[in-house]
């Protein structure tokens, strides 16, 4: 009975290998798929270089004056989106506060260069700058309010600071163009308000101090009457005060990797699997060709227990769609190597389990195949169900680069599959959880799979 | 007589993968009258199948042309395809849709429409007897019924020639029979000209007005089946199945001594799983045979020879193709 | 004329007597327009976003960060510091005490999006204005909202900086009173910390009054004097719509090569027809198949609310345009394939990569430059292009010229292709 089984099972497998159609489905067009993937999200080369974003500016600051001087902050963003305006104006914020450190090379890094990433039209009014957003000539406007400067401003009558606005006026159709100028003006902005808010809190914080103390409250009258009293308020207009930031802690060394190789590992595995799923399916379906050749019906006719026959088709199918998910995460470690210059195995370094996932995973895509195939009460439904089943799991699993939330990509063992394979890249073992949940779905949907295939070819 | 059907000099090269060229049908001559069944009988390869896509215009000739009616196929073929029906070997249906959806759209293409197109599907449907099951699918149609409702096909716009290649192919014998009647219903009652391909004799010995014999391209006899019967004279086939040794020429000499034996011929047996002892077949040609046949055991047993049976025919179609090609049409 | 019609109503006939095919038409693309539409924010907004945080230093100061994150961001939840409140769910067991060494797992687990860890002693240096880390752990996958954690961390430490800064500067204003030989005016070194809080304090205060708003406004696009704002399915519409009608005409190349097998296609070549009545009726027939694929897919974003520009007749035109590439790329291809096999193998192939390269799955603005000037090799590009100018710009039929005018010279090309090489037998 093996015999058989092992000639039905080498048959099935060569026939698969063999089609070239099939070959297409099974590694061309997920290798393709990934790898464009790959390229629009993680950039050719690592790193990912983003689109220049067309903004129109409208500056309506009036400014105000301080101290004598007239001052506008307007201008700051001016200067940052758009050095070569003629009212451009250096910020040149000096703060003696800060002692020059020969160490710190953070103060030499160069200027970053903006005008590669913005390219700023100015304006001269909201409308205008709406209307070019809304014609699609820019995709952002950011329009700065009137009194921009005047509310930030603190006087004898109040040492409060108002309340004014900066808007962004963005398209929906650029939503990343958007977003980069969010978070430039954010920071800007922030530098702006961080600078009026020292000024504005020092000056209440010494009024309150000449409340309680008038002794102290003449003697500051008296400074600054005399003009002695200057104190440093420019370096609350630079961010080179703070203290706090973040910094990245790579989990592991697998966090070290480019964004290309974390986007193939996690798209290029559901690929793999998702793809897998069409040979599962195609490679049972072949049966209702063999039927209809009369193939079936000579092997039927061989003194072989039916069985046999079953199990062949079934162990022939299952060492394909191994066999493609291996090839599969190898060619996706070949590409990887290709595109960042360097050889590099991208699965982690614990070959036994990497190899256990995709064992158990093949079963699972497998139960799936002939779950499929025996529900279908004519080869037409499944082809027709198999395709349906399929893009449903992958679009659960996140294959197609969208996410939906978690408790609805649980659904897919395309999901379990991606997310055991992540761990495993950046060296967490810990898959348990998802081999036994695809294991169980596997198997379930392999047993009750086989029984409705052996009833509908009467084997 | 009138002329439905001439074919000059109709001649299909193909070319092969490698580059060189294969002749498919090579030069072919051919005239059908109207109102004759006209039988083309060869073994399968022999070119029948390209021969009437030639002139059905499916496929266009490397050289040659052909007229139905008075239209050449390749420079007016929409006029001359009015003339004609075409059944062909293929169920050309869609087995999605009915039987009488199936003949109201071929219909349609044949400039039948409106009332006139419903009932002549209705006629057709009577006439292939599928009337009750004009509204199922093809596809739920046994290989018999599918023939029929390829035949109605043909007949929707009432030709004046009907083109049926190997209409019978893989049908029972009760739908063969059939088959077999309406063509010459059609002839008889219709008036129609049939063009009818077959690999088989006896189709075409039971139906053919006319016979043209092609092998390898090449019609190697034509006309009614007397004059063909008279290439091979008035000789009977005796046909011994025999197991002779390896050196038979010396015996097959002796044979052809006996009185009124023209022609001795022998094909070695073949293996066959279920023979147990392979025979062969001698073949002897000979006029007045049942007066030879005595002679020819004598030989036979003489030689040591066993003989397993003997069947004495008639001059048929057969032996014309058997004289002429020195195979069986089965071969 | 009348026989091309013919032919194409039988062929829609045979392709609609297919319940399959009837379902291939529509479940499947409606149900995947639905949740790509959805997943790219079809209504707008965010679903919450699970961020762990680790406190050691459990001061006011750690707290007036974590109160400043929680601003920055209201979609953020933290844990376990929320656990126990309502509608919040932080997968913790909350026997098991929360460490390190757990978040870290939790990351990796992907459990959550991001770890942030407020060091112990944080107060204690801050107060000091020292320089502080704090670590900060993430995955990087397109399905975490990590860019959107660290944005809104980002912005809480901007406005805890700028306090310390005020607070450093005011202090330097106090002690500059003290330069040039003057007394200082601090008692001892409490009133000088004393006074650097109330600075601090004062400016923590002033910044949470958010002095510079930033307000972002979506630009709307007005048809129909209706206001539109397209959110996801303005690209899942026309995205899904083109993929699938790529399905549905391309698997015209197993129904040709069929038709040719079973011999209806050779019946009619026998049949008072010329060959161009043949093709006429099958690409109208497929062409047409395509349209309804189209119309399927554009009454579900209609249904969604989603506007596709004041210019029907401009919409009409990209449609068409683009499955009639389509239509052209099916017989193309037909005259190459040999086998209903590998029809399918290529279809699927060319539909799967075809529609992401073109933006059909996202926006091709989102990819580097270089990969939008690739993606225009595939004829999705130009009809997303026309779509957009239409759903976000409200343009005219000017504005879908150029695209529609490479979809119609594509075509020309492919159908010269597949109109010399049509096999009859």
């Amino acid at each position: 009975m093996w015999n058989a089984v092992r000639a039905i099972a080498q048959k099935d497998i060569y026939t698969t290998f063999t089609d070239r159609s099939l070959l297409l489905i099974m590694f061309v067009t997920p290798l393709l798929l990934s790898t464009i993937i790959g390229l629009a999200f993680g950039g050719i080369g690592g790193g990912g270089d983003l689109p220049v974003t067309q903004l129109a500016l409208v500056n309506q600051d009036a400014g105000a004056e301080l101290n004598g001087t007239q001052v506008a902050y307007g201008d700051i963003f001016v200067n940052v989106f758009s050095p070569s305006s003629d009212d451009a104006v250096p910020t040149g914020a000096v703060c003696q506060l800060l002692i020059p450190d020969p160490n710190n090379a953070s103060a030499d890094t160069g200027a970053f260069d903006i005008t590669k990433l913005i390219k700023t039209t100015r304006y001269d009014t909201p409308e205008a700058a709406r209307a070019a957003v809304d014609a699609g000539e820019q995709q952002v406007a950011l329009i700065i309010a009137a009194d921009l400067t005047q509310q930030l401003q603190i006087s004898a009558d109040s040492t409060t600071l108002g309340q004014t606005q900066v808007e962004i006026y963005g398209s929906p159709a650029y939503p990343v163009s958007v977003s980069i100028v969010q978070s430039i003006t954010r920071s800007i902005s922030s530098q702006i308000a961080n600078g009026s808010v020292t000024i504005a809190a020092t000056i209440q914080s010494l009024i309150q101090r000449a409340q309680i103390d008038p002794i102290f409250g003449l003697r500051w009258a008296a400074e600054q009457a005399a003009g002695t009293f200057r104190p440093d308020f420019g370096c609350g207009f630079i961010p080179d005060l703070s203290i706090v930031s973040i910094e990245r802690e790579a989990l592991n060394a697998a966090q070290t990797q480019s964004a290309f190789a974390q986007i193939l590992i996690s798209i290029g595995s559901g690929q793999a699997v998702f793809f897998a799923l069409f040979t599962a399916q195609l490679g049972l379906l072949s049966i209702y060709d063999e039927q209809k050749q009369g193939t079936l019906a000579r092997i039927m006719a061989a003194p072989i227990p039916r069985a046999s026959i079953l199990i062949g088709k079934l162990a022939g199918n299952f060492f394909s769609v191994l066999s493609q998910v291996l090839i599969l995460l190898m060619a996706l470690t070949v590409i990887v190597s290709i595109v960042e210059g360097e050889p590099q195995f991208i699965w982690g370094s614990n070959l036994p389990l990497v190899l256990l996932t995709t064992v158990v995973l093949a079963i699972s895509v497998a139960g799936i195949g002939v779950f499929i195939v025996g529900l279908a009460r004519t080869p037409e439904q499944a082809r027709i169900m198999g395709p349906v089943v399929n893009s449903t799991l992958a679009a659960l699993g996140g294959v197609f680069g969208f996410s939906l939330p978690l408790f609805a990509s649980q659904f897919s063992p395309i999901y379990w599959g991606t997310n055991a394979f992540t761990k495993l890249a950046q060296g967490n073992p810990d898959i348990g959880l998802n081999l036994i949940i695809l294991l169980v779905q596997g198997s379930v949907m392999f047993i009750i799979g086989t029984w409705l295939f052996s009833r509908r070819t009467d084997l | 007589m009138q002329v439905m059907v001439d074919a000059k000099k109709l001649v299909k090269t193909y070319n092969r993968a490698d580059g060189t060229k294969v002749q498919a049908v090579k030069g072919i001559d051919l005239q059908i009258y109207k109102g004759e069944i006209f039988g083309l009988l060869g073994p399968n390869g022999a070119g029948k199948t390209t021969t009437i896509s030639m002139i059905s215009g499916l496929l266009a000739p490397s050289s040659g042309d052909a007229t139905i009616g008075s239209y050449s196929i390749t420079r007016q073929p929409i006029e001359a395809k009015r003339l004609m029906g075409y059944v062909p070997q293929e169920i050309a249906l869609y087995p999605e849709l009915s039987a009488r959806q199936n003949l109201e759209f071929f219909g349609k293409l044949y400039g039948l429409g409106g009332k006139d197109l419903s009932r002549r599907v209705d006629e057709v449907l009577d006439f292939i007897d599928l009337t009750e099951r004009q509204k199922d699918r093809i596809d739920t149609f046994s290989g018999g019924m599918k023939r029929r409702v390829n035949i109605g096909v043909g007949l929707l716009h009432r030709p004046q020639l009907l083109y049926m290649d190997e209409p019978t192919v893989g049908i029972d014998p009760q739908n063969r029979r059939r088959v077999l009647d309406t063509v010459k219903r059609l002839r008889d009652e219709y008036k129609m000209t049939v063009l009818y391909t077959t690999h088989l004799m006896e189709e075409a010995e039971e139906l053919s007005d006319r016979v043209g014999i092609i092998d390898h391209g090449e019609i190697i006899a034509l006309g009614d089946q007397n004059q063909l019967k008279q290439q091979v004279g008035e000789e009977d086939r005796l046909i011994f199945r025999v197991d002779m040794p390896n050196s038979a020429d010396g015996l097959l000499q002796k044979l052809q001594q006996v009185e009124g034996v023209t022609r001795a011929l022998y094909d070695a047996p073949q293996a066959s799983e279920k023979d147990e002892k392979p025979v062969g077949k001698l073949t002897l040609f000979a006029k007045r045979g049942r007066r030879a046949l005595p002679h020819l055991i004598r030989e036979i047993n003489d030689a040591g020879i066993e003989i397993a049976s003997v069947e004495v025919r008639e001059p048929d179609l057969e032996a014309v193709f058997l004289h002429l090609t020195g195979r069986a049409l089965r071969d | 004329m009348k026989n091309v019609f013919t032919i194409a109503l039988n062929d829609l006939r045979v392709f609609f007597a297919d319940w399959g095919n009837i379902f291939g038409l529509l479940l499947i693309p409606i149900a995947m327009t639905l949740l790509v539409g959805g997943a790219l924010g079809g209504g707008g907004g965010q679903g919450r976003i699970r961020v762990d945080l680790l406190d050691q230093d459990q001061t006011s100061d750690s707290a007036a960060l974590i109160e400043a994150l929680r601003q920055s961001n209201t979609q953020i939840y933290l844990c376990p510091l929320d656990v126990g409140q309502e509608d919040i769910d932080c997968d913790l067991d909350k026997d098991t005490p929360y460490t390190l060494e757990l978040g870290q797992k939790r990351v990796s687990d992907q459990d959550t999006s991001a770890l942030i860890v407020i060091p112990a002693g944080y107060a204690e240096t801050f107060g000091a204005f020292q320089p502080i880390t704090l670590p900060y752990y993430s995955v990087s996958t397109l399905a975490t909202g990590e860019d959107v954690v660290q944005t809104a961390l980002n912005a809480a430490l901007q406005r805890v900086n700028g306090a310390v800064i005020a607070a450093q500067v005011g202090l330097a204003a106090g002690d500059s009173f003290g330069h040039n030989g003057n007394p200082t005016i601090f008692k001892d070194e409490a009133d000088r910390t004393a006074f650097t809080r109330t600075v601090y304090e004062s400016a923590d205060t002033l910044l949470k009054a958010e002095p510079i708003k930033i307000v972002s406004v979506q630009a709307q696009v007005a048809s129909n004097a209706q206001t539109n704002r397209p959110g996801g399915f303005g690209q899942s519409v026309p995205g899904m719509g083109s993929m699938f009608v790529m399905f549905t005409v391309l698997g015209g190349i197993s129904l040709l090569l069929r038709e040719r097998k079973q011999w209806t296609l050779q019946r009619l070549v026998t049949m008072p027809l010329s060959k161009w009545q043949i093709l006429g009726g099958k690409i109208i027939a497929y062409f047409t198949l395509g349209m309804i694929q189209y119309v399927i897919v554009f009454a579900v974003g209609f249904l969604t609310g989603t506007q596709f520009g004041s210019s029907p007749l401009a919409l009409l035109l990209v449609m068409m345009a683009f499955v009639l590439c389509i239509t052209a790329l099916t017989f193309a291809l037909a005259t190459r394939m040999k086998n209903d096999q590998q029809a399918q193998g290529l279809t699927l192939l060319i539909s799967m990569t075809l529609a992401p390269l073109g933006g059909a799955w996202w926006p091709l603005e989102i990819t580097p430059p270089l990969m939008q000037t690739i993606g225009h090799l595939s004829p999705v590009a130009w009809a997303m292009d026309g779509f957009r100018s239409l759903v976000y710009f409200n343009g005219g039929i000017a504005d879908v010229l150029l695209p529609v005018g490479v979809l119609l010279a594509a075509s020309a090309v492919l159908f010269a292709i597949g109109v010399r090489g049509f096999k009859y037998e």
